[in-house]
């Protein structure tokens, strides 16, 4: 029996919205929720959430779909021939020569052999070649796969354009002038598609 | 559940898919991966079919990625979407033929209206419901959201005394700490717009 009047403090209206109270108890704080809209207001709102919460069935999608979804990023294809819009794809490492085991034979003091690594993007493929130098390391490469020309340039993490080249006729290029240790991302801008190459390490 | 990861709005992530962001199309499939999949579910699609069908939705959005109208009412495009493929797919199933409506849509796009039931729209809100509670959860601490998980999503709510000893406290203080957590649930779900 409520001995003063007022307002259910809210702690009993979750209690309410719980389903803790026994049968007499709950039907007592109904009778007071009849007469105050500000109480029977808030133990509307709590009661949809609990039931929400309670008839919530769902399921995560199973892991592989999930990670299935996400890939599609990589392959993604813009329908052809709409014009303006540009394919704009971030290549994938399929090859590092650096993660293979050093030649036999390299004795200390030799120039280091230039890194080879080639990258993927959709269906075009990207051969890197990094060779460090005197004045700083010289990426050159060629892009394989339906390449009719382009720009390509090397942006350090500051934004700024480090390197640039044309790509020629075999959509071949040599990124000059040499660029300093650093990290960089290597975009490519072509006419069917813009690669990106988001992390490229110069460093020995 | 697949806690969400990203603090960022819908049009945010869009805005970083449309850069050529992968983190940003990653964080955008993770956060309605379990919406998008409950709804063929939800109209009694087996695993295999909401999965197909769940791929379609995802690769339909990657497609239309440069030209989505709205970037704030991404959820409603994906619904609608999901909802659509999933009426097709029982459609077929059923064998139903479909009728053209009277302002001459394309006949694929009507269904008899008994099929209705199968996702009717009170459904369908209840779902986007859902998923808002539960990405409101995401954003409570760690405790709160485990106790209210605890309270509220298992199909047998264990008593005080195991909850107490799975958070490590006190019996006695379950009740106040729970009216705390919805108050706080509560609250993060007024500032997402729901009523």
């Amino acid at each position: 029996m409520r001995l003063t009047p007022g307002h259910i403090p809210f702690t009993r209206l979750a209690d309410l919205a719980e389903g803790r109270l026994s049968p007499e108890e709950a039907a007592e704080e109904r009778a007071h929720l009849a007469d105050c809209k500000t109480c029977s207001a808030q133990a509307a709102q709590l009661g949809h959430l609990a039931a929400l919460m309670r008839a919530d069935a769902s399921e995560d999608a199973p892991a592989e779909l999930v990670a299935s979804a996400v890939r599609m990023f990589r392959a993604r294809r813009v329908q052809d021939g709409q014009p303006g819009l540009l394919r704009r794809l971030v290549a994938a490492l399929t090859f590092d020569s650096s993660s293979l085991q050093p030649a036999f034979g390299v004795r200390s003091g030799q120039a280091a052999p230039a890194r080879q690594m080639l990258f993927s993007a959709g269906d075009l493929d990207v051969d890197l070649r990094l060779a460090p130098g005197g004045e700083g390391w010289t990426v050159s490469g060629q892009v394989l796969g339906p390449c009719k020309g382009g720009e390509v340039e090397l942006v350090g993490a500051d934004g700024a354009t480090a390197a640039r080249a044309t790509l020629n006729e075999l959509c071949e290029f040599t990124l000059l002038p040499p660029t300093p240790d650093g990290t960089y991302s290597l975009r490519l801008r072509m006419d069917s598609a813009e690669v990106e190459i988001p992390e490229l390490s110069l460093r020995a | 559940m697949i806690a969400e990861a990203s603090a960022q709005s819908d049009e945010q992530l869009l805005a970083g898919c449309r850069r050529g962001d992968e983190g940003a199309w990653e964080a955008l499939v993770l956060r309605y991966q379990r919406l998008i999949y409950a709804i063929p579910r939800r109209a009694g699609l087996d695993e295999d079919a909401a999965a197909e069908i769940f791929q379609d939705v995802f690769a339909t959005l990657l497609e239309s990625i440069e030209t989505i109208e709205q970037p704030s009412r991404l959820q409603a495009w994906l619904v609608t979407t999901a909802k659509r493929k999933t009426w097709r797919t029982v459609g077929r199933a059923k064998s139903l033929r479909p009728f053209a409506s009277e302002e001459g849509e394309g006949a694929d796009e009507m269904y008899d209206l008994a099929d209705e039931g199968l996702l009717p729209d009170e459904a369908l809100t209840r779902l986007e419901e859902q998923h808002l509670v539960r990405a409101a959860l995401a954003e409570l601490g760690e405790r709160c959201r485990a106790l209210l998980q605890m309270l509220f999503y298992a199909a047998e709510p264990p008593p005080y005394s195991e909850i107490a000893a799975a958070l490590g406290t006190s019996e006695g203080s379950i009740g106040p700490t729970r009216a705390r957590c919805l108050k706080k649930l509560l609250d993060a779900l007024k500032k997402k717009g729901f009523s």
